[in-house]
């Protein structure tokens, strides 16, 4: 059984998948999806450690297959998510167009996460960018000029890669994976795979993104690119590097401090995609055992635990028609459900023990303490802190407090009309003011995911089996991190309560996208135009100075060939035809000699 | 090396035999469109045949004499073999496919289209094969002139504008190639292609060296569309689709890029061009060729015309490939001579098919026709991507040679043309498919470059586009196809027939449009995740180890 699993990269049948739901109805179609995801899962634990497919692609020796701690990780987490988010899709009323997208997106992820060579991860990582774009694109409505940026970014991204993979090659000889970058090389990778990570001022796309397509859509989004790219960085830096490590950091920071500010639930949660990425990427930054245990721990938990919440805040728009903060409220008493997956959520990011968001996030910090990198484990302990006040302000004001007298009538002058119709695209609830819970589909896809989240955060033994790095070095349970919690919880929830005042007067957060998308737009117009208008401009020009020459040095007089233009009309071109007309006459003589002389 | 065989010649003229019937029975059309088929089919298989021998390094030869004492022969060496096959097979994609086109556009003068076309075709074949300078000069003239008819085809005033314009440019380029072939001869004698340069070469004095080469490469320069040289590109357009698709992206254009790869790999040779340092100046052309027509093509909404100058700044890819001279750049170029053609000949076989279809030429037209024409969009989709370098599809293999290629060169730097080149492509076709496919009647949200003004309610077409060359719009008059709104006239008559149901794979057009577009799009794909499996890509490395020697 092992022997046939080793046959061909486990993406093969994902994509498969994606072939049938071309053709099928919408039901099978996601049942295919689902059947074939778990498929995969499965077909990922079974893969022997070290596996290592080789194979020739247009000349060049590449790994199809490489099977070690991490790739395993990763491959299963995104297998498990595929099949959750396709059950939630179905839920949530998607196409079985999405359903083609969104596996052969995963699909491709899947193929670069297990690729054992820098060619073969390329080829996926295009592969990836397309098939968001589609995703996206299928989303319509301001999804789609966002899926177009999505598309320039990750070309843009993809191009740096690409450069540095290709300059490796140039010193190396070789696509495999061994041998490190050079400077350069190095530099140009950090920015192309930082580009997917979502580095802070590479984070924009993310942001522009995720929140605009269906709500399953942006579970599918949230939970991939991401993480191939933390992933892609532990491939790319093995023994970790320091300045990386502080970049992770200033993700944390940054992300959720926009998090915080933020009012739309999917704008929020994507914030906190970049916060917890960066601790992954600090993690493999920092390069220890612990460390990159931590991260790549932290990365398959972040996928179940974000997943959940934008699952949670899936189904409130599906319900509610709304994902504003200020429009919401009291969902606790119409959706408990929704509520109580909320809270797992919720506690598995911000670290309540019990969780396996608590025991990775332990890992990371205890990594980064030993390191002795202590400012970075400040910046850490402070995001953590500010995730706690961000998912009290999430929980509050969705979930708490008094629902909104009338949610059919829309405030003015609140969300931006981006968000209005992307609401209208996104919830395809029948009746704004029916507030019923989950149903059985979407609870089953959160609750089974809510479940490995608590599961993965109180038995620890298999999970710490298939991590790679040094799990063992992990202490989960010991008293530190329980008195750790508990402090950042209480700072936390001070926190919110001492700024809950000011932040209410917050309703829209800028970032570097309103900079960037304007300038972005005007460069391109600022090039493309000129140089149009000069490359007329001298093109009409010579067109106009051949035809003086001509007219100085033929003799216009009557035309001699019929399909000439007739005297009297344009000067020009009545001149550039006698030229035509008489390199034609000498070069059809020189044809004529030719035939005669050698026939 | 050589045998002498009749193949070559035989393979070069069985195109041209071909045009007597064509006209014989241009009053039965079933037996000149069957005419032309089998010519093509009988071309693909003698072209095949000469393969094996190519590949063993065999080419085989046909002396024809000589001239002037200069020999006269064909030769099917692995660089022609490559370039023959090529244009033979697309011809047979591509004739199908006129049938199906110039049949439900009941197209006038349609024997002296497919009659020109054999002949382009044969001169084409003979560019290939020709074994010295002379030879090739000869066919390459020929193809100018052959191809002409079908430039004018139109029989407009636009359309004779653009045909004056080609064959002066055509034949401007020919005196050009002539006076360095009559230098060239004098000083060295005569030039028979040799892998690596002809030894004689060496010895020419290296000012009178570097003016040989600039003639011959401005003079080839022309048909591959170099900028300054490519004016005439964009305005040929004005053809009907096959023929704007198999000559003006696959048979003439690549007969320039041709021509400068004989110049280059076969008459001076890597080290004498090297030697002269004639290759930065080719290579910084290349790359202004690249960079910019991939910016002015952001500027059109005609799409011919923006696809026109996509393919210039695809064939600067190929020149640059050549210029940078080592093995894997010039692999790489050989490789997308290939791929670019499958790519863009499925391009423009999908744009004609929507022209059949719904009438339409502009891209700012194109909203919604993805769901009148799904197929067709999919593998103008599949294409594009292909174009853009996209794994899976053969332009990213030909482009990762080419990159890899310029990296291991003297100057690696450039391989930010290429990268900046993608994107400039990615700017390109990624709205025309974003709106062809997902627009829904607010398309100047989705105006990306240039387009600014929007007529509130109804499409808009930008007015007062200017592309180089100052050439206005031909008919003002073409937005009154469309009737009020887009989306409406799109799946039935405007009587309220609604949508036809598209269940049948051949409901969107018919099957001899469809099917070639298919085809191409197949040939893409599989020369995109197996290249190895069709001949190109061994006929290519054949080139590579012969030219170096490695």
């Amino acid at each position: 059984m092992t022997e046939l699993a080793t046959v061909a990269p486990p993406a093969v049948l994902v994509f498969v998948a994606a072939g049938v739901c071309l053709v099928v109805p919408r039901r099978a179609g996601h049942a295919v999806a689902i059947v074939a995801a778990l498929a995969t899962v499965t077909w990922i634990g079974l893969l022997p450690a070290g596996t290592h497919l080789g194979t020739s692609l247009f000349g060049f020796d590449v790994v199809l297959l490489n099977v070690d701690g991490v790739s395993r990780t990763v491959g299963l987490v995104f297998g498990y998510i595929a099949a959750a988010g396709s059950l939630y899709a179905y839920a949530t009323d998607a196409d079985a167009r999405q359903a083609t997208y969104a596996l052969a997106y995963a699909g491709s992820c899947l193929g670069a996460v297990f690729a054992g060579d820098w060619l073969t991860l390329v080829i996926f990582w295009e592969l990836m960018a397309v098939w968001a774009t589609l995703l996206l694109w299928h989303g319509g409505g301001a999804a789609r000029r966002a899926g177009l940026r999505y598309a320039i970014y990750h070309e843009i991204g993809g191009a740096f890669l690409m450069a540095a993979v290709l300059l490796r090659f140039a010193r190396t000889g070789t696509f495999l994976f061994g041998e490190g970058f050079g400077t350069l090389a190095a530099v140009l990778a950090a920015v192309g795979i930082g580009l997917n990570a979502g580095f802070v001022g590479l984070h924009v796309w993310m942001v522009d993104s995720y929140p605009r397509p269906h709500v399953a859509a942006s579970v599918i989004l949230a939970a991939f690119t991401t993480k191939v790219g933390a992933y892609t960085l532990v491939r790319a830096f093995p023994g970790g590097n320091e300045l990386l490590a502080y970049l992770g950091g200033a993700m944390v920071l940054v992300g959720v401090t926009m998090a915080i500010l933020q009012v739309e639930l999917r704008r929020l949660l994507t914030y906190h995609v970049v916060s917890q990425v960066g601790y992954m990427v600090a993690g493999v930054g920092v390069g220890s055992g612990l460390a990159v245990a931590g991260a790549f721990g932290h990365l398959l938990n972040h996928v179940l635990y974000k997943s959940l919440l934008f699952m949670v805040a899936g189904v409130v728009l599906y319900r509610t028609g709304s994902e504003n903060l200020k429009r919401l409220g009291g969902l606790a008493r119409s959706m408990p459900i929704a509520f109580g997956l909320f809270l797992v959520a919720a506690a598995s990011i911000t670290g309540v023990p019990g969780t396996n968001g608590f025991v990775t996030k332990g890992m990371i910090l205890d990594g980064v303490e030993a390191a002795g990198l202590d400012s970075l484990w400040w910046v850490l302990t402070i995001g953590a802190v500010g995730t706690v006040i961000s998912f009290t302000k999430f929980g509050y004001y969705a979930f708490l407090g008094e629902s909104p007298k009338d949610d059919v009538e829309k405030e003015s002058g609140t969300g931006s009309r981006a968000d209005q119709s992307s609401e209208r695209e996104a919830s395809r609830a029948s009746e704004p003011t029916s507030r019923t819970d989950v149903s059985v589909g979407q609870g089953l896809a959160m609750g089974v995911t809510a479940g490995l989240c608590i599961a993965l955060g109180l038995v620890l033994e298999p999970f710490f089996a298939i991590l790679p790095g040094d799990p063992g070095a992990a202490k989960p349970f010991s008293l530190s991190q329980f008195l750790k919690a508990a402090v950042l919880f209480a700072a936390g929830f001070g926190a919110f309560v001492v700024i809950r005042g000011s932040l209410r007067r917050v309703t829209h957060a800028p970032d570097l996208d309103v900079v960037l998308h304007p300038l972005g737009a005007r460069l391109t117009r600022g090039v493309v135009v000129p140089t149009a208008t000069l490359g007329g401009v001298i093109g009409t020009a010579g067109v106009r100075l051949a035809g003086r020459f001509h007219e100085w040095s033929a003799h216009p007089g009557p035309d001699r060939w019929s399909w000439a233009r007739p005297v009297g009309e344009e000067g020009t071109r009545q001149s550039v035809d006698d030229l035509g007309g008489k390199v034609l006459l000498v070069v059809l003589g020189l044809v004529v000699v030719l035939l005669v002389l050698f026939l | 090396m050589t045998g002498t065989s009749l193949l070559p010649v035989a393979t070069v003229l069985v195109p041209a035999l071909a045009i007597a019937p064509i006209y014989g029975f241009r009053n039965s059309p079933n037996r000149r469109e069957a005419t032309t088929l089998i010519a093509a089919l009988a071309t693909v298989g003698l072209v095949a045949s000469l393969v094996p021998a190519a590949l063993e390094g065999r080419g085989l030869v046909t002396h024809l004499g000589t001239f002037a004492s200069v020999p006269v022969a064909f030769r099917a060496d692995a660089l022609g073999v490559l370039f023959a096959l090529l244009a033979a097979s697309l011809w047979l994609v591509t004739s199908v496919y006129s049938v199906g086109y110039m049949r439900s556009l009941d197209e006038h003068g349609q024997t002296r289209y497919y009659a020109a076309f054999a002949a382009s075709i044969a001169a084409t074949l003979g560019v290939a094969f020709g074994a010295t300078l002379l030879t090739l000069f000869v066919c390459y003239e020929l193809l100018t002139l052959a191809t002409y008819p079908l430039v004018t085809h139109a029989e407009t005033e636009a359309a004779r504008r653009a045909g004056r314009r080609y064959v002066l440019y055509g034949l401007s380029g020919g005196v050009a190639i002539f006076a360095g072939l009559v230098l060239l001869t004098t000083a060295a004698g005569p030039t028979v292609f040799t892998p690596g340069g002809v030894p004689a070469v060496e010895s020419l004095s290296p000012d009178l060296a570097r003016a040989v080469f600039g003639l011959l490469v401005a003079g080839f320069g022309v048909k591959a569309a170099v900028v300054p040289l490519h004016t005439w590109l964009p305005e040929a357009m004005v053809a009907p689709t096959p023929v704007s698709g198999l000559l003006h992206a696959v048979a003439v254009v690549k007969s320039g890029v041709f021509g400068i790869a004989r110049v280059v790999l076969f008459v001076f040779g890597p080290d004498a061009t090297r030697d002269l340092g004639v290759a930065l100046p080719l290579a910084v052309v290349a790359v202004v060729t690249i960079l910019y027509t991939g910016l002015v093509a952001l500027r059109q909404d005609k799409l011919k015309r923006g696809i026109a100058y996509s393919t210039v700044s695809q064939l600067g890819y190929i020149v640059l490939g050549l210029a940078l001279l080592t093995p894997a750049a010039v692999f790489g170029a050989l490789l997308h001579v290939v791929a670019h053609a499958v790519m863009k000949l499925t391009v423009f076989l999908s744009v004609g098919a929507i022209y059949v279809e719904t009438g339409r030429e502009y891209v700012s037209q194109l909203d919604g026709v993805g769901r009148r024409l799904p197929l067709t969009i999919t593998g103008f989709g599949i294409a594009a991507a292909g174009l853009v370098g996209m794994p899976a599809v053969a332009g990213f293999v030909s482009k990762w040679y080419l990159m890899l290629g310029t990296v291991q060169s003297e100057y690696p730097i450039l391989v930010a043309a290429f990268l900046g080149a993608g994107l400039l492509k990615l700017l390109f076709f990624w709205p025309i498919v974003l709106r062809a496919c997902y627009a829904d009647g607010d398309s100047s949200s989705l105006d990306f470059v240039g387009e600014t003004t929007n007529d509130g309610g109804g499409h808009h077409v930008a007015s007062g586009h200017r592309p180089d060359g100052g050439f206005e719009r031909e008919d003002p008059n073409d937005e009154g196809r469309l009737g009020e709104q887009n989306g409406d006239d799109l799946v039935g008559e405007q009587n309220g027939e609604g949508p036809r149901s598209r269940s049948t794979w051949d409901a969107e057009t018919t099957v001899l449009l469809l099917g070639p577009i298919l085809a191409a799009v197949l040939g893409a794909v599989v020369l995109g995740v197996r290249p190895e499996s069709l001949p190109f890509f061994d006929l290519a490395d054949h080139v590579v180890t012969e030219v170096f020697g490695t």
